[in-house]
């Protein structure tokens, strides 16, 4: 949902009722999400893996592409993707990584091409991503984009060492 | 004649019985029926237009007597979530526009207030976070589960369905129905919370956050291709 606040668009995050506490036993451990869209990491596993917000965040940029590249002002002018729906997740995995391969053989159509170079570069980012993941088999830092994480990460340092220092005072 | 109940959780049929060779029965269910009171029937009177009622924390709210529904989904088994437009009268409330949401999410999940109570307190850690989030105003909790009449029937119980009720303070709109930058612009927010909350578990001041968020700390400033210590 949003709100205006002084002519500023403002989100909210709201319906938590199928939220779960990160840590808690999860209700469900089959794969959610529309296979087309779905991040190429889940679609690879065939145990379960944790999904993340990294794993949203790139099937976002799925859609994006998806509709970017087939659409123009609401009509579908290309049909690249076709079959994807229809697809089980293993043909859907390679036929992601296949088009990560080659990125610029999927223009986008007029009206989205502003869209273009950030949607392929996060796409580039992801793949990388997933690429060093499997290689270190653990956690790897998730990309940096824009440097909000840095901005984020300020905030949380600037209050641990306010908490820290009265946890110091405590002791 | 067989009888079904259908609720949020599923329908139950009972065994069939002729009406003719069993006249008596059938008059003793008909006198039954006659006494039903509506929330027998399985209507939820608290969410009628124009019924007014008190929240677990004390404020009484009133749901709005026309055009009250925002949203309802079809169908008759699952959540059922609905959105009422309501109003309250009682001190800073007053000609603020509310909404309450009904719904029946399994009683075995962690209810939607617990959860938002976590999200307020992690959320005010970080005033990125904390805008982006809405706390609610008032909960009311009720008896209705879906298990009770099939504990009386001896049915089983898994799954059963409890009636909860949020009030929140009333927003604009959907994000899908924004245009072009202001659109990206909210979901890029949203996404950033997203991020923070499953980052993380717990909030201070406790031993286990603080490292928690140091550690995310060096993640979040690890630029090289090394695993972060865990």
């Amino acid at each position: 949902m949003f709100k205006r606040i002084d002519d500023k668009i403002r989100g909210y995050l709201i319906d938590f009722d199928l939220a779960s506490l990160v840590g808690c036993e999860s209700h469900n451990l089959d794969r959610t999400g529309t296979i087309p869209f779905m991040a190429i990491e889940l679609l690879q596993s065939v145990a379960p893996v944790r999904h993340t917000f990294v794993h949203d965040a790139e099937a976002l940029c799925w859609v994006i592409l998806w509709l970017a590249v087939q659409y123009a002002a609401g009509e579908r002018v290309d049909s690249s993707f076709k079959g994807w729906q229809m697809a089980d997740a293993r043909t859907c995995f390679k036929k992601k990584l296949a088009v990560l391969q080659e990125l610029d053989r999927y223009p986008f159509t007029k009206p989205n091409e502003y869209l273009q170079e950030p949607i392929r570069g996060l796409l580039d980012k992801f793949d990388t991503y997933i690429y060093q993941k499997r290689k270190s088999r653990g956690e790897v830092p998730v990309p940096d984009i824009d440097g909000w994480m840095e901005e984020c990460n300020n905030a949380i340092m600037a209050k641990v060492s306010i908490a820290e220092e009265t946890q110091g005072h405590a002791l | 004649m067989w009888n079904w109940w259908y609720d949020r959780q599923g329908a139950i049929q009972t065994s069939g019985f002729d009406f003719l060779k069993d006249f008596p029965r059938f008059l003793v269910l008909l006198f039954a029926w006659q006494r039903f009171t509506e929330e027998d029937w399985g209507v939820v009177p608290l969410g009628q237009p124009g019924h007014t009622f008190t929240c677990d924390n004390g404020v009484e709210i009133t749901i709005v007597k026309d055009k009250s529904l925002i949203h309802r989904p079809y169908g008759i088994l699952g959540r059922g979530t609905t959105v009422l437009q309501a109003t309250s009268t009682c001190g800073e409330l007053k000609d603020v526009p509310l909404v309450v949401k009904f719904s029946c999410p399994e009683e075995s999940r962690t209810p939607e207030t617990e959860i938002l109570d976590d999200i307020q307190q992690r959320a005010s850690l970080l005033p990125v976070v904390a805008d982006h989030v809405l706390h609610y105003t008032a909960a009311k909790t009720t008896d209705y589960l879906t298990s009770h009449i099939r504990e009386r029937l001896k049915l089983k119980t898994e799954g059963a369905r409890k009636l909860t009720i949020v009030v929140f303070k009333k927003l604009e709109g959907d994000i899908p129905n924004l245009d072009g930058i202001e659109m990206w612009e909210a979901g890029y927010q949203i996404y950033k919370c997203g991020f923070f909350f499953h980052t993380f578990t717990r909030s201070p001041p406790n031993a286990a956050t603080l490292q928690a968020i140091t550690h995310f700390g060096r993640l979040a400033s690890n630029t090289g291709t090394s695993a972060p210590p865990i």
